[in-house]
């Protein structure tokens, strides 16, 4: 579309990575499409922010409680396949 | 790719991709439906998006951690703990665990990685006899990042009683390197209560180090080498109730007088949360009881979790501390003139030791756990 006035457009680009495997042998290559988020201005092209972090002391309690109850464990789920080689 | 499901608020253009624009109408751009990473609003957006879904799905959300998601089929439990685009999940139920993770594969083609191993370089074990969490891959990084290979370890983090201060006339040293390490060595209080103070100590000088600084930092690097498979156990069959420990110095800074505290609260048999701080007023012996208040602060937020996950604590929280007076005052309304300007606060421990949620004992230095 074209862009109307007023508006700013903000650059994207590819990220290449390589991904290796336990052996240091190249597992996959990865592409990922980002913007180039620094361009972008608070107040402007976005009003709020806020990073879903869990504290660690919740993490914690969590781990400390699991660990009383017996055939119970903590799993996870991501969509970083990455750490499945770790 | 859990990011780029949170929908946009905002309109956002971008431009055309190379090698994929269209010829003659370079100008044009593409409005953005769904996020893309590295968009400042993406964490929120996406935080939004699988808000709504998980409380459309029945979780509760927690009033005390905006990531933390309950859910409660009768008494089995589904506790879920958010971190960016990483879930942490556990449950006593296989039916409630199983339909969770379909869904959250189907909705968010998230990937399920089996039993939590490692998370944000944590390294986690999980046994038979309980779990337990440790940095070593980080704290090898850490050191082989800085070169101490070929250093002697000690046996301790800081010398005991060594006083540091901003040592203005001392030579001084390459700031950037000095924060490097501190800020590397930092993380690794996510699993080592034993560097909290050291830490709390050296961060201090971040703004101007010098060599003695530098001398202590590096100290604790060498510490660091002899203790890297150090970390926390939480025993199966331990405490599975909450205790704390809180202690603190009398005026130990050198140039302004001011105190640091420290507490840290056990359960299963591990550390599960721990702080050391400079107080950021002065004060003298008897004002210093007013410091418990962000003790009893932590107990309280941690009783609230702890009730939200399943393990609710049915007496009132020990917290053991050695200074007399903070236990007089949170029993007994002896209001004196001189604690006027801290009555707020008393009121607020007292309030909660009438409750009985709390419960505060004497212990004498030797049983107390942080000297």
């Amino acid at each position: 579309m074209v862009l109307s006035a007023g508006a700013k457009k903000i650059g994207v680009k590819w990220i290449y990575k390589t991904k290796l495997n336990e052996l240091g042998e190249v597992d996959k290559h990865k592409a990922r499409l980002v913007v180039k988020g620094y361009t972008q201005e608070h107040g402007i092209d976005y009003t709020k922010v806020f990073a879903p972090m869990a504290r660690m002391d919740t993490v914690r309690m969590i781990i400390a409680f699991v660990s009383q109850k017996a055939g119970n464990s903590i799993s996870w789920m991501s969509n970083w396949l990455f750490y499945m080689a770790n | 790719m859990a990011f780029l499901h949170g929908k946009l608020k905002e309109d956002v253009f971008v431009e055309q991709l190379k090698g994929y624009d269209k010829k003659e109408s370079e100008q044009m751009v593409y409005k953005l439906q769904k996020a893309l990473y590295r968009l400042k609003q993406a964490p929120r957006d996406w935080f939004s998006r699988i808000e709504s879904y998980f409380i459309k799905e029945g979780f509760k959300s927690s009033s005390n951690e905006h990531t933390l998601f309950i859910k409660k089929k009768g008494a089995k439990i589904l506790i879920v703990s958010i971190y960016v685009d990483d879930l942490l999940f556990t449950g006593d139920d296989e039916e409630l665990l199983g339909e969770f993770k379909c869904y959250m594969k189907k909705e968010f083609d998230m990937t399920d990685l089996g039993q939590m191993r490692f998370f944000l370089g944590i390294e986690v074990i999980q046994r038979s006899d309980g779990i337990f969490i440790c940095q070593r891959k980080y704290a090898t990084e850490v050191l082989n990042r800085f070169g101490i290979e070929n250093y002697n370890s000690v046996c301790n983090p800081i010398l005991p009683g060594q006083k540091i201060g901003k040592d203005e006339n001392g030579t001084k040293v390459d700031a950037t390197l000095y924060n490097q390490i501190v800020v590397s060595l930092m993380y690794l209080t996510a699993t080592r209560p034993d560097l909290m103070f050291v830490m709390s100590l050296i961060s201090r000088f971040m703004a101007c180090p010098t060599q003695q600084h530098f001398a202590t930092t590096k100290r604790v690097l060498r510490y660091l080498k002899g203790t890297m498979n150090y970390g926390v156990f939480y025993k199966r069959g331990g405490v599975s109730d909450l205790i704390g420990f809180t202690n603190s110095d009398y005026a130990g800074d050198m140039e302004d007088s001011k105190s640091t505290s420290g507490y840290v609260f056990m359960m299963s048999g591990g550390a599960v949360a721990w702080s050391s701080r400079k107080q950021p007023i002065v004060t003298y012996r008897l004002q210093k009881l007013s410091l418990c208040v962000a003790y009893a602060c932590q107990a309280i937020w941690m009783r609230r979790i702890l009730e939200e996950i399943g393990h609710s604590q049915t007496e009132g929280t020990k917290l053991m501390c050695d200074n007399a007076s903070t236990i007089k005052l949170s029993k007994n309304p002896i209001l004196h003139g001189r604690f006027k300007h801290i009555r707020i606060r008393f009121h607020f421990l007292r309030d909660l030791t009438k409750e009985e949620l709390l419960i505060y004992y004497f212990v004498v230095l030797e049983t107390n756990l942080l000297i």
